[in-house]
């Protein structure tokens, strides 16, 4: 009986020691995980801006890699690939650079499998303009996400740098 | 038997507390609860005056949450205290004492930008206008994050009503 009590005894706590682990719930409930996903890129292009013709949607030059944790990102064509279906939180800023005031300029979030999602705003001439878009996405294992972009009245220029971006997170 | 009793509550107390961390906050249809999940929502109590082109650290002064005691009230800075994906929010609200000028937000990690938005005023008046931007942003613990502002060609008012930043640990 003693014998027996010892041995559930030390089953639990090596139950209690294997949930924490696993878990990686802190005993203060705060959640933390190694294998999700987590990308952050942004626009080096040998650090020239990135040029665009009027009302063409062109995919960004996404070719900095800052986090990449289960090498998902193609830096070649700029290109997200699933490794795990998912809810996945995509966020990006563009940095558009006009010619004209009142420029229509958008950003469009192109998903291989799903509905794409496009941001709409309006430019300042001489200024550098943001438009700042976030989406949550049901994205499946093998599907891909794209950032493209355009300015329906006028040629642009993209800036690189800080300013253009993208990251993309597996919340669950 | 005062072995037995003990042995009994060792049995007891390792049970609880798997119990709890396993299935506390997980109900049966998966619906996952986290109420001490790390991150804070911060504002500023005053409205600050800027003077032309003057970077500044937006003074949070004022915290509406913090559930790990991560945000310093006094420096301003959010520094993680268990590594991981974080989400950011941060909205900026400016007087806008003139039309076509850049009000661009900043984010900074570790001391240096790490995501920035341009930001210009528009309308064709001088209206009030916040600026939203946001980001994930990956931290290891003692990373820590600030947020900094401008007005590049006017002296302005950043507006305490509609300034604030968000933070939550996703995982």
């Amino acid at each position: 009986m003693k014998k027996f009590l010892i041995l559930i005894s030390i089953f639990f706590f090596c139950s209690l020691a294997y949930a924490i682990d696993v878990g990686d719930i802190d005993i203060q409930g705060n959640l933390s995980a190694e294998e999700m996903t987590y990308v952050s890129v942004q626009m080096d292009n040998g650090g020239i801006d990135q040029s665009f013709n009027q009302s063409v949607e062109t995919k960004l030059i996404l070719d900095e890699e800052i986090y990449d944790t289960l090498d998902e990102f193609n830096t070649s064509t700029y290109t997200f690939t699933a490794k795990n279906s998912g809810y996945y939180l995509v966020v990006s800023r563009v940095a558009f650079a006009v010619s004209a005031d009142g420029d229509t300029i958008r950003t469009i979030l192109v998903h291989d499998g799903g509905n794409n999602r496009r941001t709409y705003s309006s430019a300042s001439s001489g200024r550098n303009n943001s438009v700042v878009s976030s989406s949550i996405k049901w994205i499946l294992s093998g599907e891909s996400i794209h950032l493209e972009a355009s300015n329906n009245t006028n040629n642009a220029l993209i800036r690189d740098g800080d300013g253009t971006g993208m990251e993309i997170a597996r919340i669950f | 038997m005062k072995k037995i009793l003990i042995l009994l509550l060792v049995f007891l107390f390792s049970f609880s507390t798997v119990y709890a961390i396993e299935f506390e906050d997980l109900t049966i249809k998966g619906t996952l609860s986290r109420p001490n999940q790390s991150g804070c929502s911060v504002i500023m109590s005053d409205n600050v005056v800027t003077t032309t082109n003057n970077l500044i650290t937006i003074p949070f002064d004022t915290e509406e949450w913090d559930n790990q005691d991560e945000w310093n009230t006094s420096t301003y800075r959010f520094t993680a205290k268990t590594a991981g994906c974080y989400y950011v929010v941060l909205s900026t609200h400016w007087s806008i004492l003139a039309i076509n000028a850049d009000y661009p937000s900043y984010i900074y990690k570790n001391g240096s930008i790490i995501h920035l938005l341009y930001w210009v005023s528009g309308g064709g008046s001088t209206t009030n206008q916040t600026f939203v931007t946001e980001a994930l942003v990956y931290l290891d613990v003692d990373d820590y994050i600030e947020f900094k502002t401008q007005s590049e060609q006017n002296d302005d008012q950043l507006k305490a009503v509609g300034t604030y930043a968000d933070i939550v640990k996703l995982w």
